[in-house]
């Protein structure tokens, strides 16, 4: 073939455009945020010449620009685009052609504030943006193959958002409550995908399905390692004068002894699956947590939340193995494509090789949530 | 558009005139947006990447940065922000979407490729160009596609522009070759959807 015929044919992908609805709508989203920006900009200016005043700017600008109906009836306005396109955008679930936007317009809004707290903040909001969808997804589920795809995408997502929200913690400043505030949000976002996943139809049996459980079962342990380092971050860091906002002792008090109170139940929940036939070992560890968990409560009444928390971690350590160990019993065959309901909840196997699963112990994900690794063991979950 | 109209567009959006990122968008979303698309496995993924090159775009040309090529400036952001995609999605070792995504028909993407799909010489170069070393796939479409001058292209890429027309050379013969090695085939739809 000649250079020139050559050149020409690939001069024909010039044909592969964008989606004019897209371009679109994108282009209005962008030209909205940069006008907003402008205008709150070159009227904040002037007030950024005291602490005070810079303060109230950005409490003022990210308390406007995080909440996403302002944002999108700002789009309205700003962008002269289309009321319903934009509502419709923003209640939009995956898979629709509307999403896309809303995926923009929250990339744009974490771009356009600089503040790393308020970051933070905005993408765990966002994170629980994906749990909510997940809960319409399975509100609409028909168990066909695209809506399996959406699904793993959301999950996807979520572990994304969580996973920068670990990473931008050690970009905070020390403000103990903010950070304490990021670990229960997380906490409960992670809580809430669980239940979600629960609620789902989604254990059936298909090549795609152990792809789907490995994802849950990282978005869930992604969920739990971030919220024990932001957790740990606020209680380590020394109360001083410095600290913008001190820790609410009361709410980490009572956060703490619900963690412990969840850590009882499942305990409890496990002997009661044990039988005659578990070994021994297994039994000795489950009884051995309660105790310890009572040092826990007297050491958060003691106001001691750090000696607290070493405490829960470690009774938390010790169930993960225990349930490791059950489902190794229940399920002595190697098992690559372990399936999710082993992470959030007790799993049995049915005759046909479906997983069957028992919903009893929705609310101990944190405890259970935790990776586990082919071998049977406890991984260990990434700590900064 | 022109370097004069490039220009002038980019002192007026480095003066905060959104209107003329407005124009700058419109002028330069199809040939990022194509240029991401080679790079990336899904039109969602073209599309993210895509619409942050020009809001990365806005907030450094705020900055008063110099900028000496708008063409330039644009497909070095959306270079370094697909490398930033797979340096993320590598970190957050999500193997879900290999398993389960690469097996999903994607009825856009589909229809996207069946308007191309009146010509299947376009689609099997397009084939060709999507199987090429990152290295090739950049000089080809830069140059042939979007029509960019080596010079642009060196300053994109960071070679010398003797380095990017060797690369062009063997990019062609590459693409040549494999033309040549397909077998001829009646011309009929790519996917099997109507």
């Amino acid at each position: 073939m000649k250079r020139r015929a050559l050149i020409q044919r690939i001069a024909g992908l010039q044909q592969i455009t964008p989606r004019a609805d897209w371009v679109s709508a994108t282009r209005d989203i962008l030209m909205a945020e940069i006008r907003r920006q402008g205008q709150v900009s070159s009227v904040a200016t002037p007030a950024l010449e005291t602490m005070a005043s810079e303060h109230r700017f950005w409490e003022s600008f990210v308390g406007v620009i995080r909440q996403p109906v302002f944002s999108f009836v700002a789009a309205l306005v700003l962008a002269l685009t289309s009321g319903l396109t934009v509502n419709a955008a923003f209640y939009s679930l995956p898979g629709e052609p509307l999403y896309r936007l809303k995926i923009v317009f929250e990339r744009t809004q974490l771009a356009m504030v600089g503040d790393s707290a308020r970051k933070v903040e905005l993408k765990v909001e966002f994170a629980r943006n994906r749990v909510k969808e997940l809960e319409k997804l399975v509100a609409n589920v028909t168990s066909g193959f695209g809506t399996r795809t959406e699904f793993s995408h959301v999950v996807s997502r979520f572990t994304s958002e969580v996973a920068s929200v670990q990473q931008e913690l050690k970009n905070l400043p020390s403000d103990q409550r903010a950070v304490f505030k990021i670990a229960v949000s997380v906490d409960r976002a992670g809580n809430e995908l669980a239940e979600r996943v629960l609620a789902s139809d989604f254990s059936g049996s298909g090549t795609e399905q152990p792809a789907i459980a490995q994802a849950v079962r990282q978005a869930l342990a992604t969920a739990a390692a971030t919220s024990q380092t932001a957790l740990e971050t606020a209680l380590a860091t020394p109360v001083s004068a410095t600290s913008s906002q001190p820790l609410p002792a009361a709410e980490v008090g009572q956060y703490l002894q619900e963690k412990i109170d969840r850590l009882q139940l499942q305990g409890e929940q496990l002997l009661s699956h044990m039988t005659t036939t578990t070994p021994a070992a297994l039994k000795e560890k489950t009884v051995a947590i309660d105790p310890e968990l009572d040092v826990a409560k007297l050491l958060v009444s003691s106001g001691d939340f750090q000696g607290a928390l070493t405490k829960i971690t470690a009774a938390k350590d010790v169930l993960e193995a225990v349930q490791v160990g059950l489902d190794a019993i229940s399920n002595p065959k190697p098992d690559d494509s372990k399936p999710v309901e082993n992470s959030v909840n007790s799993a049995t196997t049915t005759p046909s090789g479906k997983p069957e699963v028992q919903k009893a112990s929705t609310t101990s994900s944190m405890i259970t949530s935790e990776p586990v690794d082919n071998l049977g063991k406890a991984k260990e979950t990434p700590k900064e | 558009m022109n370097r004069h109209n490039d220009n002038s567009l980019l002192e007026r959006v480095q003066k905060g005139d959104s209107e003329a990122f407005g124009e700058l968008y419109n002028a330069n979303i199809g040939k990022i947006y194509r240029y991401v698309l080679f790079k990336v496995r899904t039109r969602e993924e073209a599309e993210d990447i895509s619409a942050d090159v020009f809001l990365r775009a806005w907030q450094y040309l705020q900055q008063q940065r110099i900028v000496s090529s708008l063409n330039a400036f644009l497909y070095q952001v959306a270079k370094n922000l697909v490398i930033d995609h797979y340096r993320q999605r590598s970190q957050r070792e999500v193997t879900m979407e290999s398993g389960v995504l690469d097996q999903v028909p994607d009825d856009q993407q589909q229809q996207l490729f069946r308007q191309i799909e009146n010509s299947l010489e376009v689609a099997e170069v397009e084939l060709i160009v999507r199987g090429l070393k990152d290295e090739y796939k950049d000089v080809i479409l830069l140059r042939y596609v979007e029509e960019l001058s080596t010079g642009e292209i060196s300053s994109i890429i960071g070679k010398s522009r003797g380095a990017v027309r060797v690369t062009l050379f063997r990019a062609l013969n590459i693409i040549r070759d494999q033309i040549a090695k397909r077998p001829k085939r009646p011309s009929q739809p790519l996917s099997p959807k109507s």
